[in-house]
C-alpha cells in the first residue's frame, strides 16, 4: 500500500512537470475503422502522463494538450494507436479491430459488450468460427464441450432431434420444471422451449415418444457471431426471473460499411449411428432350445445353411444433412445490412426420417443523426420433419431391439399391402416407422427493432422491442393394425401456437468522477408477454385404412392447454471502477409477475460484484511468467415466478359419456400465497495469464442455493389430490469450473494452440417439502427409480443390491451370497430402496487443439464425462427376448462365485458356493422379473471420451484467387462423435429416452440412437 | 437543443410510467380451459362421481381378480400378482381415494348447502361403497382426516374397526334417510337425466334408495363374523333393496360405443398373447362340470368365458407361468364387449346375501333366495329360460332346503359375482375354507417360505413417498373385518 502511495505521488509529480508546457485544447472523434461508427469510451491519454480523458458516447473528446506530445488512443478489441499532435486542433482517428484480443470483449447482460477485465463473475464466450467448423446444425449442439459446466444432451439421432443444455446442475426438485437457461439473441430472449407431443405441460417428467426439436435449434448457426454463457444468476441478474437458471446470448452477425461482401457456404454429411449394442447369432427364433411360434430368440441352434440377419445393419442406413447458406452484407458509414438465406435438408439414419430447415435473415442499422441510431433484424423459419415414433414400449427401436435374428425383417409386406409379423406381440420395425410417425411444421418470425438515442456527453437511451412468434403444427398418425392405439389406428393433430414480446428500455450514464474514478449507471425497464395456446384433437379408431386424415375417426377428443404470462421488471446497475483496476457492480431488480398470487407478485433481488485486476497494482504488465492476474466475488440473487395458473384450485369438463357430460375437481391444487421462488449465487474466481499471454487459466467456484422453489409436491391421494403447487425445498450446487488456453507456438505461419475446460457440480438435497419424505420418479417400475430426499443428490439412483457379506470380520466379506437355487440373492424387502448409483456425472470435461500453417488448419475437441451412472431400459429387453450377446451363454451349468448360506438367517455360516445354478431362458427371465440382470438393477457406467469433433479446412491462397471475383475460399472435412471411448454397453449413453424436454436424465436405450457424422464443405467470400 | 432533450426525457419517462401502471397486465392468471367453483352444479357432478365409483370397481377387480382365482396371470405384471408377489392396488387407490371420494365429498357438500337431499344422498351411497371396497382391501384407510386437501396433505390411516362402525354406518344410515326424502320443487335441485344409473326423476329416487339398503346389506354381511346379529339385519335390508330379477335396475354402468367398457380395452381388444389376464382353471371348472357340479355344464359359461374354437372350456391354473389354456375374456363375453356393464351391486349378490343370512335362521325364505339369486344371474346374462330352467332344476342345484348346504350358496354367489372383487371378502370372511370353496388351492410360486393364503393388498406404491402416516403392513395379516 504504501509502495502504491508512493508511485501515485511519483506519477502527480512527473504530471504537474508536464502540464507546464503550452498547452492547448484538442477535439475530435474516435470511429471504427470498419463500419465508421462512433466509438464511445475510447481511453485518450497523453504519453509519458497520467493525464487523459475518454470519448463521450458519441465518439468525441476532447483534452487539454501541448503541441508535440503524444497521444495514446485505446479501445477494447482495436489496436491501440500513439498519434502525436500537431499545429491541429483537431484529431479524429479511426480505430481497427485487434484479431488478438478479441476474446478481451464479452457480450453481457442486455447486449451491452463489456471488456471481460472489468467482470466481477464468470461469463463464457465462444466464437463463431468454434461453431461453424462443426457444421451443426442445432447451435446447442455445436457448443458440445466447448464451455466448462455446460452439459448438452442430445435428444439422439432422429433427424432433427432436440438437445437439452443445463448450466451447473439442477436447481429445482421440480421434475416438469424448466432447468434450462434462458435464450436471448441481440438482447432480445427468445423461446427454447422443447414442446412436446400431446403432454400436459404440467406433467411433463416422463417425456414423450418423439426427440422433438428444441426451439434454439431453428437459429442459422452461420448468423451467430459469438455465444457468451452466462453461468450464474449475477451474470443474467439484469435478464430477470427468466435467467435464473443461467443466459445464453447470442449476438449475431451485423454488415460493415464498406463494399458489399459475399459468402457462400455449403456442406454435405454422411450420418450413421455411432454404436448398437451386439446380438448373439448362433440361436434362432423359439421358446426353450425349440422353435415355437414366439417373439424370442430362446429357439435352437441355427442350421449354417439359413439365413441370420442382423437387424442393425438392415435398419440404419447413411444419413444425409445438405445445408446450404448465402449471406450478403455491406454498407456505408450511415446504414449497414446483413442478410442471410440458409437451407437445410436431412434425411435420418432410420427409414421415414427427414428434417429441414429454411431461414431467411435481414438486418440493418442506420445512423439517422449523431444522436439516433436505429437498428432493427427480422428472421423468418420454416422447420419441419417427419421421425417414427420411438416409445419404450411401442416404439421403433423397441420392437428393432427384440425382432428375431431367424426371420426377414425386410420381408413385412402381404400381397394385399397389410403388415406381415412373426409375432403378433411386435410390430415390424420397418412397416411400423413408415406407419407410426410424427410430422411437425413450424413456421416463426423472430424480429427486433431498437432506437439509440445519445442525448449528450454522458447520457444515452435504448429502447428496442423484439417478438418472437412461431407456430407448430404436428401430426401424429398410427396406422390401424398396429399393436399401438389397439390395432384400431389412431391420430392426433397439434396446433402450437407461441407468441413473446419483450420490451426493454433503458437510460446509461457515465461519469466520471476524477481521482480515477469511473461510473456507469443504468437504469431500466422491461416488459416481458408470453402467450402460448396448445390444441391437440386426438382421433381414435380408423373408418378406413391407409387414410391419412383427421376426418377418419370414430372418436374424438380434444385438448387444450392455454398459458399466458406477463412480467414488468424495473433495473437498476451501477457500476464503479478505480484506474482500471477495481470493479464493483451492483444490480437491483424488481419484477411484477402475473403467475403469482397479488399479493406476492412484487419480488425485489439485488447482486454485487468486484473484480480486482491485482497484477496492475502490482504492476505486473511485464512481468515475464505472469502478466495479468484478476480476482472476482460476486453475491446474486434472482427470483423466479410459477407457470401460469398455478393457484387455486380449478375444476375440468369431462369427455361426454353416453350424451351427458360432467366435471370433476381438478387434481392439483396451489397454494394461495405461493411466493416467488429464489436463487442465491456465491461465487468467486480469477483469470490469470502467464508467459506473455501464452497460457491463461480461469478459475471459478461458484455456490447456488435454490430456495422457496416452486414444486408440484405429490401429496397423498387421500387429501383428495395428487399435487399441491407450494413453495417448499432446497437445493444446493457447488461448482468448480476451470478453463484453460495456451497460445502454444505463434511463429511465421505456424500456429498451434491448445484449450481445455473441466467443471464438476454436486448438487445436494438440503430439504424436502413438509409433509414430503420423497419424490420418486419411476417410469420403469419397479426396477429402478430416481428419488429425491433430504441429504441426497438430484438424480439419485435407487434400486436393489445383490446381497453380500456385510460381516467385516469375515473371510468372505464383500462377497455375493448365493441362494437355494444358485442364483445370487438379492434383498427380499422390495419396499426398500438402496441407493445404487447417481444419473449425474462426476465431473465433465473439453480439451480441444488447433493447428494451423498457412491455409491449412485442423482442430480437434475431445469431450470427456466421467460417471454418470446410465440406465439402459432396452438391455432388459434384450435379455428378456434372448437377442443380446451376454444371452449367447445359455444352456450351461455355472457355479457362481459367492458363498452360500449353511447356518440360518439369523445365525449365518458361509462357505464357499458349490450350487450349480442353470443359465437358460428361465434364468433370464427371472432376472428380468424381480431379480436383477446385474449388480444395481443393472445400471452401467455412463463415462466417456469421445472425439466430439475433428476439422480439417484449408484456404486457398490468394495468389490463386487473384484474377476471379473470389476474394478467398477454403474447402474443409469435418468428423462430429467419430470416435467413443466408454464402458457402456448399448447404444450411445448420451442419448436421453425421453428427449429434450424432459428432467428425466439417465434413461437410455429406446430412442433413436446417436450418429456420428462426416462432412465436406466449402465456404467462398466474394 | 436543451429543450428537446427534455421533451425526448419526459417522452420517455413517462413510458416507463404507463408501462408500471398497466395493473390490468398482471391481473391474468386464471385458467381460461377450465372452471372455477361457482361455474360448478350438482348435476354435472354426478356423471362424474359415477364414473369414477364404476372405475374403481373396475380396478378392484382389474388386479385383484387374481385373488378369489376369478383369472390366471397370463403376462406381464400379472403374471406376478396372482403369486401374490407384492402388489399395492395402486389403480383403484388413485380411481376411488384421488378421483371418485373427493368428488363425491364435494358434492355431498354442496347438496347440503343447496338442499338438494337425492344428491346428498346418491353421493353418500357411493362414498360408502367406495370406502367399504377399500377398507376390504386394505383394511385401515384415510378418512376421517381424508379429502381436507390444503388444510390436510397427509391424512391418517382410520383403524378399521372405526370405518366399520362408525363412518360407513352413518354414510349407509344417512344414504337411506336423505334417499327417502320428498324431492324438492326447483328443478336444479331434482337429481334428472345426468344419473348415469337410474336417470333421474321420482323413479330414479326409489330405484337408489334401494341400492342404499342393498349397500347396507352388503355392509352387514361383511359384519357378520363380528356380531352374528348382524345377519338378521343383512337379510332384513336386502328384503327391501334391488328387486329386479332382470337385472335391468341393478347399480351398475353401462358402457358406450365411444367410452368402451375398460375390461373391453384391457382384455378384450388386445392381442391374444398379449392379454395380462385369462379365466382361471377353478372358475372355469365350476362352470365346466369338472368339479363341484361335476358333469353339468353351466349355460353361463359361454357368456362368461371365450373358448373360440377350442373343443372344451379350460381355465389357466393360477401361478403356473405356462400353463395351458383355452378360454379368454373377448369382445364375445358378457363382461368384455364394448358396450358392457360394470356391476357395482347386483340384484342377485343381494339374494345370495339374504339366502346366507338367513341359512342358519329360516331355511325356507333362504333356499328361496338362493334359487332367485341362480335365476337373476341367469337373466342378466340373458341365458334361456330353458337353458336355465335345466341348469336350476337339476338336482345337483336344487337340492331342496333342507339339503343345500352354505357351499352351495357361496359358490353360486362365487359364480354371479364373477369378475367382481366382493367375492374375495367372502372369501376371506370364510378364510378360503374348502368346505365353502371346494377344491380351491393356492397358486404356485407363493413368495413367502409359510405359504399363507394373501390376506390383503399392500398399500399402495405411491403413497409412502406421499404420506408418512402409511402403517406398516404385508400381505398375509388378517385384517380386522376377518380377523375373529
Amino acid at each position: 500500500m504504501k509502495k502504491d502511495l508512493l508511485k501515485f505521488f511519483i506519477f502527480l509529480m512527473f504530471c504537474s512537470f508536464q502540464s507546464y508546457a503550452q498547452e492547448k485544447t484538442v477535439t475530435g472523434r474516435v470511429t471504427s475503422a470498419e463500419d465508421g461508427i462512433p466509438l464511445p469510451g475510447v481511453s485518450v491519454k497523453i504519453k509519458g502522463s497520467e493525464k487523459g480523458t475518454s470519448t463521450a458516447p458519441d465518439g468525441n473528446y476532447s483534452i487539454r494538450v501541448s503541441q508535440g506530445q503524444t497521444l495514446i488512443f485505446s479501445f477494447i478489441g482495436t489496436q491501440s494507436q500513439e498519434i502525436p499532435v500537431g499545429t491541429s486542433n483537431v484529431l479524429n482517428v479511426s480505430m481497427r479491430a485487434d484479431s488478438r484480443s478479441l476474446n478481451e470483449v464479452v457480450v453481457t447482460a442486455l447486449g451491452v459488450k463489456q471488456d471481460r477485465r472489468s467482470l466481477g463473475y464468470a461469463v463464457q464466450e465462444i466464437s463463431s468460427d468454434v461453431l461453424a467448423r462443426t457444421n451443426q446444425t442445432n447451435p446447442l449442439n455445436a457448443l458440445k464441450g466447448t464451455a466448462a459446466g455446460v452439459q448438452i444432451t442430445s435428444g439422439g439421432g432422429a433427424a432433427g432431434a432436440g438437445s437439452r443444455i443445463q448450466i451447473r446442475g439442477v436447481n429445482s426438485l421440480n421434475p416438469s420444471a424448466n432447468n434450462q437457461p434462458l435464450f436471448v439473441v441481440d438482447g432480445i430472449p427468445i423461446s427454447n422451449n422443447t414442446d412436446q407431443f400431446g403432454l400436459d405441460p404440467n406433467n411433463r417428467s416422463g417425456g414423450d415418444t418423439f426427440q422433438n426439436t428444441n426451439r434454439a435449434a431453428d437459429i442459422n448457426p452461420d448468423d451467430i457471431e459469438t455465444v457468451s454463457i452466462l453461468k450464474g444468476p449475477a451474470a443474467s441478474v439484469l435478464y430477470g426471473l427468466r435467467a435464473a437458471n443461467g443466459a445464453v446470448v447470442i449476438t449475431t452477425k451485423s454488415g460493415k460499411a464498406g463494399k458489399t461482401s459475399f459468402n457462400y457456404k455449403a456442406s454435405y454429411s454422411f450420418d450413421d449411428v455411432a454404436r448398437t449394442p451386439s446380438i448373439q447369432t448362433r440361436f434362432g427364433n423359439g421358446n426353450n432350445n425349440a422353435f415355437v411360434p414366439s417373439l424370442n430368440s430362446w429357439g435352437p441352434v441355427i442350421d449354417s445353411s439359413l439365413p441370420v440377419y442382423n437387424l442393425y445393419d438392415l435398419f440404419f442406413k447413411t444419413g444425409n444433412q445438405l445445408q446450404n447458406s448465402f449471406t450478403f452484407s455491406g454498407g456505408s458509414e450511415k446504414a449497414t445490412y446483413f442478410t442471410s438465406i440458409s437451407n437445410l435438408d436431412q434425411k435420418g439414419v432410420v427409414p421415414n426420417s427427414d428434417f429441414g430447415k429454411t431461414s431467411i435473415r435481414i438486418a440493418g442499422t442506420l445512423s439517422a443523426s449523431d444522436k439516433f441510431k436505429f437498428e432493427g433484424s427480422a428472421n423468418y423459419i420454416n422447420s419441419g420433419g417427419k421421425n417414427p415414433r420411438a416409445g419404450t414400449a411401442s416404439g421403433v427401436i423397441s420392437y428393432l431391439i427384440r425382432h428375431t435374428n431367424t426371420v426377414d425383417p425386410l420381408d413385412y409386406l402381404n400381397p394385399d399391402g397389410t403388415q406381415k409379423v412373426y409375432n403378433a406381440s411386435i410390430d415390424n420395425p420397418f412397416y411400423f416407422s413408415e406407419n407410426a410417425f410424427l410430422k411437425d411444421n413450424v413456421n416463426r418470425l423472430l424480429g427486433n427493432v431498437g432506437v439509440d438515442y445519445t442525448a449528450n456527453k454522458w447520457l444515452s437511451f435504448n429502447y428496442k422491442v423484439g417478438i418472437d412468434h412461431y407456430t407448430d403444427f404436428r401430426t401424429a398418425y398410427v396406422e390401424s393394425g398396429l399393436i399401438l392405439s389397439s390395432r384400431l389406428g389412431s391420430m392426433a393433430e397439434q396446433r402450437i401456437g407461441y407468441t413473446e414480446i419483450n420490451s426493454n428500455f433503458f437510460a446509461k450514464a457515465v461519469k466520471d468522477f476524477g481521482n480515477k474514478w469511473i461510473g456507469n449507471f443504468l437504469l431500466g425497464h422491461s416488459y416481458t408477454h408470453i402467450k402460448k395456446s396448445d390444441i391437440s384433437l386426438n382421433g381414435a379408431q380408423a373408418i378406413v385404412p391407409n387414410f391419412e386424415s383427421i376426418n377418419n375417426y370414430n372418436v374424438y377428443t380434444t385438448t387444450t392447454y392455454p398459458g399466458e404470462r406477463n412480467i414488468i421488471g424495473v433495473f437498476a446497475d451501477a457500476k464503479f471502477s478505480y484506474d482500471n483496476t477495481v470493479f464493483l457492480d451492483l444490480t437491483a431488480r424488481n419484477d411484477w409477475s402475473s403467475t403469482l398470487p397479488k399479493s406476492n407478485r412484487s419480488f425485489f433481488y439485488p447482486s454485487v460484484s468486484l473484480a480486482y485486476v491485482f497484477s496492475e497494482t502490482l504492476g505486473l504488465s511485464d512481468n515475464p511468467i505472469m502478466n495479468f492476474g484478476k480476482l472476482r466475488l460476486s453475491y446474486a440473487e434472482v427470483g423466479k415466478d410459477a407457470d401460469p395458473y398455478q393457484v387455486g384450485t380449478y375444476y375440468s369438463t369431462l369427455q361426454a359419456f353416453s350424451g351427458v357430460s360432467g366435471v370433476r375437481r381438478d387434481i392439483r391444487v396451489g397454494s394461495e400465497n405461493l411466493r416467488p421462488e429464489r436463487t442465491k449465487g456465491l461465487e468467486f474466481g480469477g483469470e490469470f495469464k502467464f508467459l506473455r499471454d501464452k497460457i491463461s487459466l480461469d478459475a471459478n467456484y461458484a455456490i447456488t442455493n435454490s430456495i422457496d422453489q416452486i414444486v408440484p409436491v405429490p401429496v397423498s391421494y387421500a387429501s383428495g389430490f395428487d399435487i399441491n403447487v407450494t413453495n417448499a425445498g432446497k437445493i444446493r450446487n457447488r461448482s468448480l469450473e476451470l478453463i484453460l488456453s495456451a497460445d502454444i507456438i505463434s511463429k511465421n505461419d505456424f500456429r498451434w494452440s491448445m484449450n481445455a475446460n473441466w467443471a464438476r457440480t454436486k448438487g445436494r438435497v438440503l430439504a424436502m417439502p413438509p409433509g414430503v419424505n420423497e419424490i420418486i420418479f419411476n417410469p420403469e417400475s419397479p426396477w429402478v427409480k430416481q428419488i429425491i430426499k433430504t441429504g441426497g443428490r438430484p438424480g439419485d439412483w435407487y434400486g436393489w443390491p445383490m446381497l453380500r457379506v456385510d460381516d467385516k470380520d469375515s473371510e468372505y466379506y464383500g462377497q455375493l451370497i448365493i441362494g437355494p437355487t444358485g442364483i445370487p440373492g438379492i434383498t427380499t424387502d422390495l419396499a426398500k430402496n438402496y441407493l445404487v448409483g447417481n444419473a449425474y456425472p462426476d465431473w465433465t470435461g473439453g480439451l480441444g487443439s488447433t493447428l494451423s500453417y498457412k491455409g491449412a488448419s485442423l482442430s480437434f475437441l475431445f469431450n470427456f464425462r466421467k460417471g454418470g451412472d446410465v440406465f439402459d431400459i432396452a438391455r432388459r429387453l434384450r435379455y428378456e427376448t434372448g437377442i443380446g450377446a451376454e444371452t449367447e451363454l445359455r444352456n450351461t451349468l455355472v457355479v457362481f462365485k459367492g458363498v452360500k448360506n449353511i447356518g440360518t438367517a439369523a445365525a449365518p455360516v458361509y462357505v464357499p458356493n458349490d450350487i450349480p445354478a442353470t443359465i437358460d431362458q428361465a434364468f433370464y427371465n427371472a432376472t428380468y422379473s424381480y431379480r436383477l440382470s446385474s449388480e444395481n438393477n443393472g445400471l452401467q457406467d455412463g463415462s466417456w471420451v469421445r472425439l466430439q469433433n475433428v476439422s480439417l479446412s484449408y484456404s486457398l491462397p490468394a495468389s490463386l484467387l487473384k484474377r476471379t471475383f473470389i476474394k478467398s475460399a477454403s474447402v474443409s472435412v469435418t468428423g462430429n462423435n467419430l470416435w467413443v471411448s466408454t464402458p457402456f454397453v448399448g447404444f450411445d449413453p448420451e442419448s436421453s429416452t425421453y428427449g429434450a424436454g424432459s428432467n428425466a436424465v439417465g434413461y437410455v436405450g429406446t430412442g433413436i440412437p446417436a450418429t456420428r457424422s462426416f462432412f465436406m464443405g466449402l465456404n467462398v467470400n466474394f | 437543443m436543451k429543450v428537446s432533450y427534455k421533451k425526448h426525457a419526459v417522452t420517455f419517462l413517462s413510458m416507463a410510467m404507463v408501462m408500471t401502471a398497466c395493473n390490468k397486465q398482471l391481473d391474468i392468471n386464471v385458467d381460461p380451459s377450465k372452471l372455477t367453483s361457482d361455474q360448478v352444479s350438482l348435476s354435472a357432478l354426478l356423471p362424474s362421481t359415477i364414473q369414477f365409483t364404476a372405475t374403481s370397481f373396475y380396478n378392484a377387480g382389474q388386479y385383484g381378480n387374481y385373488y378369489p382365482q376369478y383369472f390366471a396371470g397370463n403376462a406381464g405384471q400379472e403374471a406376478q400378482i396372482e403369486s401374490y408377489n407384492p402388489y399395492g392396488f395402486d389403480n383403484i387407490w388413485e380411481s376411488a381415494y384421488r378421483d371418485a371420494m373427493p368428488n363425491l365429498k364435494d358434492m355431498i357438500s354442496r347438496a347440503q348447502t343447496a338442499g338438494a337431499p337425492q344428491y346428498r344422498g346418491i353421493g353418500k351411497l357411493l362414498l360408502a361403497l367406495n370406502l367399504m371396497q377399500c377398507s376390504d382391501i386394505w383394511g385401515d384407510v384415510p378418512y376421517s382426516e381424508a379429502f381436507l386437501g390444503l388444510s390436510n396433505l397427509s391424512p391418517k390411516y382410520d383403524p378399521q374397526s372405526e370405518i366399520y362402525n362408525n363412518y360407513l354406518k352413518d354414510l349407509l344410515d344417512e344414504a337411506i334417510t336423505d334417499l327417502s326424502q320428498p324431492i324438492p320443487a326447483s328443478t336444479v335441485l331434482q337429481v334428472g337425466s345426468t344419473d348415469l344409473v337410474y336417470g333421474g326423476g321420482t323413479a330414479g329416487a326409489a330405484n337408489w334408495l334401494k341400492a342404499a339398503y342393498g349397500a347396507r346389506a352388503r355392509y352387514y354381511i361383511h359384519l357378520s363374523l363380528k356380531d352374528a346379529s348382524n345377519l338378521q339385519k343383512a337379510a332384513s335390508d336386502a328384503s327391501q333393496a334391488i328387486s329386479d330379477q332382470t337385472g335391468a335396475l341393478d347399480l351398475q354402468l353401462k358402457y358406450s360405443q365411444e367410452r368402451p367398457n375398460p375390461w373391453f380395452t384391457y382384455l378384450s381388444n388386445t392381442a391374444a398373447t398379449s392379454r395380462s389376464a385369462r379365466p382361471a382353471q377353478y372358475f372355469v371348472n365350476l362352470l365346466n362340470g369338472n368339479s363341484y357340479y361335476s358333469g353339468i355344464v353351466d349355460p353361463r359359461i359361454s357368456k362368461f368365458v371365450d373358448k373360440g374354437t377350442a373343443a372344451t372350456y379350460i381355465g389357466k391354473p393360477a401361478g403356473v407361468r405356462n400353463g395351458v389354456a383355452t378360454t379368454d375374456i373377448t369382445a364375445n363375453t358378457f363382461y368384455g364387449q364394448r358396450t358392457s356393464v360394470i356391476p357395482i351391486l347386483t340384484y342377485a349378490e343381494i339374494q345370495f346375501i339374504r339366502a346366507e343370512a338367513l341359512f342358519n335362521t329360516n331355511k325356507t325364505d333362504a333356499y328361496a333366495a338362493y334359487l332367485n339369486g341362480i335365476k337373476g344371474s341367469m337373466k342378466k346374462l340373458g341365458v334361456s329360460d330353458t337353458d336355465a330352467g335345466t341348469y336350476i332344476n337339476n338336482p345337483a342345484v336344487s337340492k331342496g332346503a333342507q339339503s343345500f348346504t352354505l357351499t352351495d350358496i357361496m359358490l353360486q354367489k362365487y359364480i354371479a359375482n364373477f369378475m367382481q372383487l366382493e367375492t374375495w371378502s367372502d372369501m376371506r370372511r370364510y378364510q378360503y375354507s374348502t368346505t365353502i370353496y371346494p377344491g380351491l388351492t393356492k397358486p404356485d410360486n407363493i413368495p413367502n417360505a409359510l405359504n399363507p393364503w394373501v390376506q390383503r393388498g399392500n398399500f399402495p406404491d405411491n403413497e409412502p413417498g406421499r404420506n408418512p402416516n402409511v402403517p406398516s403392513s404385508d400381505q398375509w395379516t388378517k385384517i380386522w373385518l376377518f380377523n375373529n
